[in-house]
């Protein structure tokens, strides 16, 4: 199955990355990390047939969300020696056992749920998802999903307004 | 979609959120710690996709949608509280972050 190539590969680099994000000590180092993990994910959402997602993953989170992540590094002079060591002893076991822990019991409980899972309504469409994808999803968001996607774009105006006023130079009182 | 590409990748966002989880818990500073925050928004995404072309149901892919549009803002808003928080004490450590309080 060729769908099996894109997602696996693109499922280690993402892990890879993650782990790499977490793990290293100079921030320019871990963010470019992240942009390698998201690069991974947008293969993993074209392995799932989602190409305008993926394409927007590469655009909008590596392309605009982590370079603002670099240019804020740069800006605020964010050396290895400014960020603290990973914590030593009981704090790192415990941190590391209570995420497996989370991880082990996520998993349990969603083989139990995956057995659970209604039978697909999708067999009798027969529409390639891959086809439908732009149409349906353009026509759903603007009509079921209207008053949310109004309601994001102010959000995003209220973003803006938000980073202005707080990044402004004001003089000290 | 066949179903049994469903389990892997719930296992691989699974497996994003906790390590998002971890940095959260183990980083010591505000910029490593958003872009934690970033990696489990990214873990939920990859949850609506999957279980949208599980479904062939363009809803979930409208809160991926969604999604991304709100992490922009969050990390535009983080972003410029580290600037300002970094202009006022030239330090970027957590003990700082107790003077947002109202």
């Amino acid at each position: 199955m060729l769908s099996w190539i894109p997602i696996g590969l693109g499922g280690m680099l993402a892990l890879a990355g993650a782990a790499l994000a977490i793990a290293l000590r100079d921030p320019i180092y871990a963010v470019l990390a992240l942009v390698k993990s998201m690069l991974g994910l947008a293969l993993v959402y074209f392995g799932l047939g989602a190409d305008y997602f993926g394409a927007i993953q590469i655009i909008v989170y590596a392309g605009a969300i982590l370079v603002l992540f670099l240019f804020v590094v740069m800006l605020v002079n964010l050396t290895p020696s400014d960020i603290p060591p990973l914590p030593r002893g009981l704090p790192l076991y415990g941190a590391i056992f209570l995420a497996l822990l989370w991880m082990g019991l996520l998993s349990w409980g969603l083989r139990a749920f995956g057995r659970a899972l209604p039978p697909r309504a999708a067999e009798a469409v027969g529409v390639p998802y891959l086809y439908q994808n732009l149409k349906a999803i353009g026509k759903v968001l603007l009509t079921a999903y209207a008053l949310p996607f109004e309601v994001l774009s102010l959000t995003l105006l209220v973003g803006l307004i938000g980073a202005t006023l707080l990044t402004q130079k004001r003089p000290k009182s | 979609m066949k179903p049994e590409l469903l389990y892997p990748c719930l296992l691989l966002a699974n497996g994003l959120f906790t390590l998002g989880l971890l940095g959260l818990l183990l980083r010591r500073n505000i910029l490593l710690t958003f872009l934690a925050i970033e990696l489990m928004l990214n873990a939920a995404n990859l949850n609506f996709l999957t279980f949208s072309r599980y479904h062939e149901e363009p809803t979930g892919a409208i809160y991926v949608l969604f999604g991304i549009c709100l992490a922009a803002v969050e990390a535009v808003i983080g972003l410029g509280l580290v600037i300002r928080l970094f202009r006022q004490h030239q330090n970027l450590g957590f003990a700082k972050l107790a003077e947002l309080k109202w």
